[in-house]
């Protein structure tokens, strides 16, 4: 009598918690500057997330009240730029937001690569759950040139976010 | 008559307001920390303010002859992170009386992140007070606007 009262106590706790879900996101985002970059500047290039999520959250019938956690899981960043990201010495990506969310640091690459592409190290563990619930959330990108550059600066951001649902 | 003059009256205070030196934006531009070690600039992201380093009076580290890094991070994988260019003021709104609060500031010198209320004491000079739980147990700096040349 008392194993069944237990595994009945265990199966209401379980219930209780509720169900949770897991998938991930990829979000392609463009930085762009117009330039001048100066040596002695270190430059933010930002991306204002408005409706990138709106068929994921709807794919999974959830609203950011059902948003349990975000975590970054990758982050590559390419560039066309016939100098590729030699004029630069290092990137930092940062999510910031609105209300009470904090500004956080989710990616880091220093010294970056000669080549065109590179895939960053996403910093910490950061849980990003109440920046992704906020009306207002940027991800800002800063890059620390190496040298003068007159000319305009694009590149790409490929960025898996692993998203938690709660029911 | 009256009540159109009131209504007139509230619409030019508002329109002052809006555009009123007061208003948080004061606080962009390039400040000098008390030390006289960094330049921070101060830049808006959405509603909220943020400050990064921009400028060192010695930008080389002596022990590796490489620019400096923030080696004191607690997160292990910011310490290569290059001190110039780095965020150390976080998260600020603007609350009215030339003050923003609710952010924070990182002190790269032990890796510490502590609250900060920024008070704008006149145009060029801001008093940065950083403290731990409450203010009265903090510490405050006084910063100045940069000028070029300095």
């Amino acid at each position: 009598m008392k194993k069944i009262l237990y595994l009945f106590a265990g199966m209401l706790l379980i219930s209780a918690c509720g169900k949770q879900t897991k998938d991930n996101i990829t979000l392609d985002i463009t930085f762009k500057s117009d330039g001048p970059f100066f040596e002695a500047s270190p430059e933010s290039l930002q991306h204002q997330l408005t409706d990138e999520l709106t068929a994921f959250m709807k794919q999974h019938h959830a609203t950011e009240a059902n948003i349990e956690a975000v975590k970054l899981t990758s982050a590559s960043f390419t560039t066309t730029d016939s100098s590729g990201f030699t004029d630069f010495g290092s990137l930092t990506l940062n999510m910031m937001a609105g209300g009470d969310s904090k500004a956080k640091e989710i990616a880091v690459q220093n010294p970056l690569s000669k080549e065109n592409s590179f895939n960053a190290q996403p910093a910490g563990d950061a849980d990003l759950s109440e920046h992704f619930k906020s009306k207002e959330k940027f991800l800002v990108c800063d890059l620390t040139p190496k040298k003068d550059r007159e000319n305009p600066f694009e590149l790409k951001a490929k960025l898996t976010f692993e998203f938690t649902f709660k029911d | 008559m009256k009540k159109i003059s009131i209504v007139l009256g509230a619409a030019l205070m508002c329109v002052l307001m809006a555009f009123s030196p007061a208003s948080g934006d004061r606080l962009l531009g390039v400040w000098q920390s008390g030390s006289g070690k960094a330049g921070v600039k101060i830049e808006k992201i959405g509603a909220k303010y943020y400050g990064k380093i921009v400028w060192l009076k010695e930008p080389i580290d002596p022990a590796t002859g490489k620019p400096k890094v923030d080696k004191n991070n607690p997160d292990e994988k910011m310490r290569t992170v290059p001190l110039k260019g780095y965020r150390i003021l976080k998260d600020f709104s603007y609350k009215n009386n030339d003050e923003w609060s609710d952010g924070t500031i990182y002190d790269p010198e032990n890796g510490s992140t502590y609250k900060c209320v920024i008070k704008m004491k006149d145009n060029n000079t801001l008093d940065i007070r950083g403290y731990i739980g409450v203010q009265a147990l903090g510490r405050t700096d006084t910063w100045k606007r940069m000028k070029l040349g300095k």
